[in-house]
Order: structure tokens, then sequence, then C-alpha cells
């Protein structure tokens, strides 16, 4: 037991790292993937990961091939792209997800062009983009930064997000300032998603956030519950997914992937609220 | 309507070959440096992937295609390399000669997902790189006879210098035992070098450079390294360091410059031709060798499962 489960994390540090990141992300990513999906905005992770490529364009061109330039592009672009597309949404009969389409396959022809100005074939995100295995210590770093303080500012705006969430209406009739918390919150969700784009790749920094959210709600029905369901499934698949790494020689990223999809098909099998089962034995609704 | 063009054409022949050079388009920059050195001025060459670009993943573009269709033959690696060039070649109309430059090269096969795989990065050992430019001057001087004494001549030369060059790694690599000639770098480019000259050299990822690692294969490497004192880690041009990078943490082994496999770098980097690239390589190779020390036993246990 100990052989397999803990005694590879003691011999490599690259293990241990790679798990901390699981752990940061874990935190900073399922409260964040919770509000997606309660949003409906489930698959804004995508048109993100697409959003980014003007800005890491403009940083190759810049600064050559320089990972940190090309990362902070990624975030301005990321940033720009979420601001435009929420403007969009508030002022136009268009919902979030149909700006979002328009704004992301722009941004990613407007990518595409920049880097072919300088003439050649590079995969920059390719390039930009790590595994979990290769997270180093700035990185986790980073990671850690960017989830306290998304830890620290849910805090604070808690409640006026969640009002916002889900009566957008009530809060426009409270007078209160709806846009602000949205925008605030937007502005979260690129921070975590750009940073573990890099450190982890697309696959790994959307997986770990969406899969934990979606199989959180066949357990619980509060925020508070959900948030921690979501956070103990994406850090035990994390776990789990590097220790199948190991020992069955399985790419790093898609097995931990793979296994918190195991976690969301025994949820929406088994699952408290919601699931298979318990609309089998109730009959309907 | 194309027999009356294809007949016009060949009366022109002899008059265009004179005036106008025969123009060869190569799938990457090294192909192009080789058909250089035989054509000189006869031929103007150029490189669908251009300088320090990486070939497994390109995406041809409209330029492309209209350079294939201006061209009066093309060259490419053959084994896999160019896994793109069949749909270019469909899309351009392009129906003149192809020359596979790795025609007659024993190729060494994997199996990757359950199907079989050629490694194509074949001109990395110099016996080979002579399979390439005797191939490459067998199809110009078929296609462009009026020259055929030009191309034989300086192919003749270029295998010369060939020669040499392959004699100086040898001799390069001769003072280091066994055990020492272990290399690590980040992509599986340097097998057909590696068996050549009798070094071991390893490798994270696969031969494409789009494939994730296991946790293992990490694991794994860092034993050996640690094990057999390696010092200095190489990356390549355009593969993503970040790996290579842990491994370095990890292992407390510094990085060593860019090593050049599957693209020629710019005129003002330090390998811009076949030449010049296979000496950088072996140059620092032969660096890093000097510096490790390696175990007796050249037995490397890997960790326990």
């Amino acid at each position: 037991m100990y052989e397999f489960f803990i005694a590879p994390f003691i011999a490599f540090a690259f293990l241990k790292k790679a798990l901390v990141a699981c752990l940061a992300l874990s935190l900073g990513c399922a409260p964040v993937g919770v509000l997606l999906v309660l949003r409906r905005m489930s698959l804004l992770g995508d048109a993100l990961s697409h959003s980014i490529m003007p800005g890491v364009a403009i940083g190759y061109l810049v600064a050559g091939l320089s990972l940190p330039v090309m990362g902070i592009g990624g975030i301005i672009a990321g940033l720009g792209i979420a601001f435009l597309a929420t403007f969009v949404t508030r002022h136009t009969q268009l919902q979030e997800d149909a700006s979002f389409v328009g704004l992301y396959l722009i941004a990613l022809a407007f990518g595409t062009i920049l880097i072919s100005l300088k003439g050649n074939s590079v995969d920059l995100t390719h390039i930009l983009f790590g595994t979990i295995l290769s997270v180093n210590t700035p990185a986790l770093i980073l990671i850690a930064l960017i989830t306290t303080l998304t830890l620290l500012t849910l805090a604070v705006i808690y409640r006026p997000l969640i009002l916002e969430c889900f009566d957008p209406g009530f809060m426009k009739a409270l007078g209160a300032k709806g846009a602000l918390y949205h925008t605030l919150f937007m502005a979260l969700v690129v921070l975590n998603m750009v940073a573990a784009f890099q450190g982890l790749g697309i696959l790994m920094a959307l997986g770990l956030m969406m899969l934990p959210a979606v199989s959180a709600r066949f357990w619980a029905q509060q925020i508070w519950s959900l948030w921690t369901a979501a956070f103990a499934i994406a850090f035990v698949s994390g776990y789990l997914g590097l220790v199948f790494s190991y020992h069955f020689e399985l790419p790093s990223g898609p097995a931990i992937i793979l296994v918190a999809g195991v976690f969301y098909f025994v949820s929406l099998t088994v699952g408290r609220h919601g699931s298979l089962l318990t609309r089998k034995n109730t009959g309907s609704s | 309507m194309r027999l009356r063009w294809a007949f016009l054409t060949a009366l022109m022949l002899p008059t265009l070959c004179g005036a106008a050079p025969f123009k060869v388009v190569t799938s990457f920059t090294i192909l192009q440096d080789f058909v250089q050195k035989i054509g000189d001025d006869y031929v103007e060459v150029s490189a669908i992937v251009g300088p320090n670009s990486d070939a497994h993943i390109f995406e041809p573009t409209p330029q492309t295609v209209t350079l294939l269709t201006t061209a009066d033959l093309v060259v490419i690696n053959g084994l896999g390399f160019e896994a793109w060039f069949d749909r270019l070649k469909e899309t351009s109309g392009y129906i003149g000669p192809v020359c596979v430059a790795t025609d007659g090269i024993q190729s060494r096969t994997l199996t990757q997902d359950g199907h079989l795989q050629h490694d194509p990065h074949a001109w990395l050992s110099v016996p080979n790189a002579k399979i390439y430019i005797q191939n490459i001057e067998k199809a110009l001087s078929l296609l462009d006879p009026i020259h055929k004494d030009t191309y034989q001549r300086n192919a003749a030369a270029y295998i010369d210098k060939l020669e040499a060059l392959d004699l100086w790694i040898r001799e390069s690599l001769a003072p280091y035992p066994q055990n020492a000639r272990v290399v690590i770098t980040a992509h599986d480019a340097f097998f057909y070098f590696a068996t050549e000259y009798k070094v071991k050299v390893l490798a994270p990822v696969g031969i494409s450079t789009q494939v994730e690692p296991s946790a293992w294969n990490m694991a794994a490497l860092i034993q050996q390294i640690k094990a057999l004192g390696i010092k200095t880690l190489f990356v390549e041009n355009m593969t993503n360091p970040k790996l290579i990078n842990q491994l370095a943490d990890e292992t407390g082994a510094s990085l060593g410059e860019t090593l050049y496999s599957d693209a020629l770098s710019e005129k003002n980097e330090p390998a811009p031709t076949y030449l010049t690239l296979m000496r950088h390589n072996v140059t620092l190779l032969g660096k890093a060798m000097s510096q490790m020390n390696p175990p007796a036993d050249p037995m490397v246990a890997l960790p326990a499962k």
C-alpha cells in the first residue's frame, strides 16, 4: 500500500510539485467551475483558450519566444475578450455564450494571422503550455498566488455575486452594481484559466475545473457544499491520476482527467440529487 | 488543350533551360541545403517549412500551394515525416516528379498506438546523408540532363565533405567510454545518429513532438541521470523546454546549448547548413560527455514499480 500510494511522491520532487499544483488548482478552480456551471457557462473555458491567441502572438512578435511575455499577452487578451463579451451581453440581445463565440472566433483568426506575419510555422500554444509534470517552483507560486487571490475575492463578493447569478433582475431593482460583480468574477475566471493553461495545458486546466464541478451537482445543493464536493473530487482525481500515471506509464494529464471522468459517470448514475438512480426511484421529476 | 501546352513547353525546353534556373521545392531546410549544394547556380531551391520550424505540425498555406505549382521537381524526406504532403500535392494539382530522399535507407520502425510507424529523422546519420545526396543527384541529372556533369561533380565533392565529417564525428567521440556516451534530449530525434555513432540517446517524449510523457517516464529518466552522473541536458530548436527544465531542477544537471535536429537555423545562428549543424551538435555532445562521471557498472537499475 505504502509502496503504491506514497513512495513515488517521497522519491521524486517533480511528483510532489505536481501534487501541490493539483491541490492549489483544485482549491481555486473548483468554486469558479461550480459558478460557471450554475451560470450555464460551462463551455466558456474552451472559448477562452482560443481567445488568448492574439495576445500570445503579439507577445511573440515583440519579444520572441519568451514565455513570461507571451503569458502576460495571453492574460491581457483573455481579459479583453471577457470584458468585451460581458459588455455585448449586457447591452445587446445576445446571450453570454453567443457573444463569446463571436469574439473568440475573431480572436483566433486574428492571432493566427499575426503569427503568420513572422512567416514560419510555430505552434505557439504548444510551446507555451506545459504539462502537470513540468510544473516548476515559479509556476507553482503563480498558481498558488492566483488561487489565494481567487478565494479572497470570492469571500468578499460572495453574497452579491450569488444573488447576481440567480436573479440579475432583482439586483437591478435594488440598484446594486450587478455588472461590477459579474466583471470581477469574469476576471477571476480568466486569471485562473490562463495561469492553469500555462502550467498544465488546456486539457488539464479545463478538466480539473469543469468535471468536478458538474459531478458535484449530483451530490450537493448548497453553494458551500457544492464547492466542498467539487474540491474533494478535483483533488482526489489529481492524486489518483498521478499515481496511475506513475505505475501504469500513462500520460499524466489525460490520466487525471479520466479519473475525474470516472467520478462524473459514477455521480450521474448513483448521485444523491437528480441522478439516473434517484430519478428512477422517484418515477419522475 | 493540356496536350498542346505540353507540346509547346517541350519545344521551348532547350531555350528555357539555358536561361531560367531549374526550380526545386523541398519540404524542409536540410533538404534545401542538400539540393543547393548539388545544383549550385543551376537550380533555384526553396523549402516549404522554413528555418527553426517544426515540420511535424506544419499546416500548408496558399503560398505553399503556389510554390508547388511552379516547381520542376519536389524533394521530400519520406518515412512519414511530411504527413501533410499527399493532401498538399492533391490540392495544388502538382503532377511533376517527386524525389523521396530516403529511398533505399534502412529505416527504424516502431509500433505506436498499435500501428507501424517509421522514424523519419534519418538525415542525422552521415552515411544516410550520403544516400540522400545520391538520390537527389540522380533526380536532378535525370530531369535536367544538360547540367548532368556539374551535378555529378558537385555531388561527388559534397560526398567527400560528408566522409570527412563522418570521420571527424567518430574521432571526436572516440575518447569517451561506452557508459559515458549517454545523452538526454527533449524529443526522440537522434535514433539514427545514436546507432551510427554508438551513443545512447534518451528522451521524455517520443519521435513526434506532440505526445505527453507519463510520470513513470520522467521518474525513470531522473534515476538514469543521477546514476550515470549526467551533467548536461539538451533541448532542440522548436521543442517545449519545460520538461527538460523539470529534469534539470530535480537532478541538479544544467541545460546545454540548443541542439538542431529537425530544421536548420537562421543564417546568423550556429547551424545554417547541414555540415555546421552536425559539427555544432557533436561539439556540444562531446563537451557534455567529457563532464560526466559514470559508474563502472553500465547497467543502471530502474526504480521499483
